[in-house]
């Protein structure tokens, strides 16, 4: 069945379909704001006169390439390319600025292909496991997990913990806008019906980091680069070979995000970050262009978009909006989603699963072509990149929704973004309380309800309780191993 | 969860007026290069920009944009800055309303893209 799948998929003309998926989403992906959800959403329509193998093959391919496309607009100029790739920014671009751009590209290039790879094992292999795994999870897991994500807002803090702590709240904030997850009603929207639907989260992360990058470029002057290297794509290789442990923590990050419906693309990256960085000896170089900073969201992303396909093949059930769209192509194509997709179409689920490696590998292998020319944009005057950027932003604002007053949204977060870098106020914190809060309020309400109102809900239940200790021993562990180190140096002497 | 984010906040900003989390003074900006620009009037442009897109709409007010804000940044080669906004222009007007099908705003003045 395997080689069956794999002939299949290697034939001419998915081949085809799969370079010009990668090549689509690779500059689909590079374009400020626009992610894996609009690239797969507008070429839908095109499959409609493809095989069906073909469709999901093209797809896939445009899928894995935009999330990796992505990276490059935050590594070069610190403008995300999606909600998916925010922190990516926080070190491949100080990484670009002290001239190894190249290197950066390298590090994105073959952990975005790792991330996909890790991502496809667990789809062929662990599917059975990790989908009994999601489906012990109920809104108190869900809470828990959001909130063990929200410990982490002391670390993006980056020492600055009061400072985190009110960036943190503000998001949470932030976040709370628009209809209530249970009733329904509008709230904290001053009554204007623009904010009914809450704050779309892309034209807030363009205008926190790209236009308030904007200004600071505008500031600085000459290049993004200080030097006019930009280093070798091949020592970004070397590097993340020599970093197994980041790799096997985000790929893990990535799958178990991916897994679960709900918590996505946008959490997986960020998640990623602040676990690599709690995991760190030096946690203090983060932020200041260390490779694994770039790494872990790197393969977390695409870890992720492929473990998100896992509930999707499996149970029918769509991780996000991204699979949704792959689950409207799959039924369109007349492939039944679920038990049967794998007990009655045949060679059909492993055509598509070779689909999705090839796929990881050709978008692998055009950036290894491209990766170097796309790191010389770091060597461009910045009063051209400047400009660049600004319509870029918006228009990938105007896009998402068709909607002018993203574009002002957009415009309004710059403003915030840029005091926010100029005062030293940790953004990663907004960021991290902004994309948590939808989860973290409409699954504790829910468990609420599930548990009639007692707090209870959330320790009894094995998997719930699992969590909160995990989380109060996060919290404690540096209090802890501080006491231990103590102790022992009182033993010692 | 509205209260608790409101708890964090006020946390905060106790410990702050208490003098425990002191705000570090402004970062200062890198030496004066002769292409810099203040941030005020990169904002001002910007904002420009947009009034612009909503009485000419988004094409027109991109290739306004793109020639001046290079000027502004002290940029003079101009043969450059022109090919530099017609190319952008175009390639986003064509990529965006055409490709993507994107309905880019028209304007008061009524431009489809």
């Amino acid at each position: 069945m395997w080689i069956d799948g794999f002939l299949t998929a290697l034939q001419p003309l998915n081949l085809l379909y799969l370079v010009m998926g990668s090549a689509i989403g690779m500059v689909i992906g590079a374009l400020p704001g626009l992610g894996p959800l609009f690239g797969v959403a507008l070429m839908l329509p095109l499959t409609y006169g493809m095989p069906a193998a073909t469709a999901i093959i093209f797809l896939s391919a445009v899928h894995a390439a935009t999330a990796y496309g992505d990276s490059f607009a935050s590594i070069m100029i610190n403008t995300p390319g999606g909600v998916g790739s925010v922190a990516s920014c926080w070190d491949g671009y100080p990484m670009s600025q002290k001239g190894q751009a190249g290197v950066a590209m390298g590090i994105s290039t073959l952990g975005s292909f790792i991330g996909g790879v890790l991502g496809w094992i667990s789809l062929v292999l662990l599917s059975p496991i990790l989908i009994w795994v999601a489906l012990k999870m109920g809104p108190s897991e869900y809470f828990m997990v959001a909130f063990m994500a929200l410990s982490l807002l002391a670390l993006a803090s980056g020492g600055q913990v009061l400072k985190g702590l009110f960036l943190g709240g503000i998001g949470l904030l932030l976040s709370f806008i628009g209809r209530d997850p249970i009733t329904a009603e509008p709230r904290f929207t001053f009554g204007l019906d623009y904010l009914e639907d809450g704050l779309p989260l892309a034209p807030v992360v363009l205008g926190l980091f790209a236009l308030s990058q904007v200004l600071v470029l505008a500031e600085e002057g000459g290049t993004i680069s200080q030097f006019r290297t930009i280093g070798k794509v091949w020592e970004g290789f070397r590097l993340v070979l020599r970093l197994p442990a980041t790799i096997f923590r985000a790929g893990v990050v990535g799958i178990f995000m991916g897994v679960l419906p709900a918590l996505g693309l946008s959490s997986a990256n960020v998640v990623a970050y602040f676990v690599e960085k709690r995991a760190s000896k030096h946690p203090e170089t983060f932020g200041h262009g260390e490779p694994r900073g770039l790494l872990a969201p790197e393969i977390a992303k695409n870890a992720c978009i492929v473990g998100d396909l896992i509930p999707t093949f499996t149970l029918g059930i769509p991780g996000s909006s991204v699979t949704a769209i792959f689950l409207a192509a799959m039924i369109m194509h007349g492939i039944q989603p679920g038990v049967e997709f794998f007990s009655r179409s045949g060679s059909l689920p492993y055509t598509v699963f070779a689909g999705i490696l090839l796929a990881q590998i050709s978008f692998f292998l055009m950036g290894l072509l491209f990766a170097r020319h796309f790191a010389k944009a770091v060597l461009i005057p910045n009063s051209l990149l400047v400009p660049l950027i600004v319509v870029l932003s918006f228009v990938a604002s105007i896009t998402l929704r068709g909607n002018m007053e993203d574009v002002v949204l957009t415009f309004v977060f710059g403003i915030v973004g840029y005091l926010m870098s100029r005062y030293r106020y940790p953004g990663a914190c907004l960021v991290l309380g902004l994309v948590l809060g939808d989860l973290v309020e409409a699954n504790f309400h829910r468990a609420l309800l599930i548990g009639r109102g007692s707090y209870l809900v959330f320790v009894t239940h094995p998997i719930s309780l699992t969590l909160l200790i995990l989380t109060i021993l996060m919290l404690a562990w540096p209090y802890l191993s501080l006491l231990w180190k103590r102790r022992r140096s009182a033993t010692a002497r | 969860m509205a209260a608790f984010s409101l708890f964090c906040i006020a946390l905060s900003l106790v410990f702050q007026f208490m003098g425990k989390g002191k705000t570090a003074p402004p970062e200062k900006t890198t030496e004066q290069n002769p292409e810099s620009v203040s941030w005020p009037a990169t904002l001002t442009l910007q904002g420009g920009y947009i009034i612009l897109i909503y009485v000419i709409g988004f094409s027109a007010a991109t290739l306004f944009y793109l020639l001046l804000s290079p000027w502004q940044m002290h940029y003079r080669r101009w043969g450059v800055i022109l090919l530099h906004g017609l190319l952008l222009t175009l390639s986003v007007a064509v990529s965006f309303h055409w490709l993507f099908h994107v309905r880019l705003p028209k304007g008061l003045i009524g431009i489809p893209w």
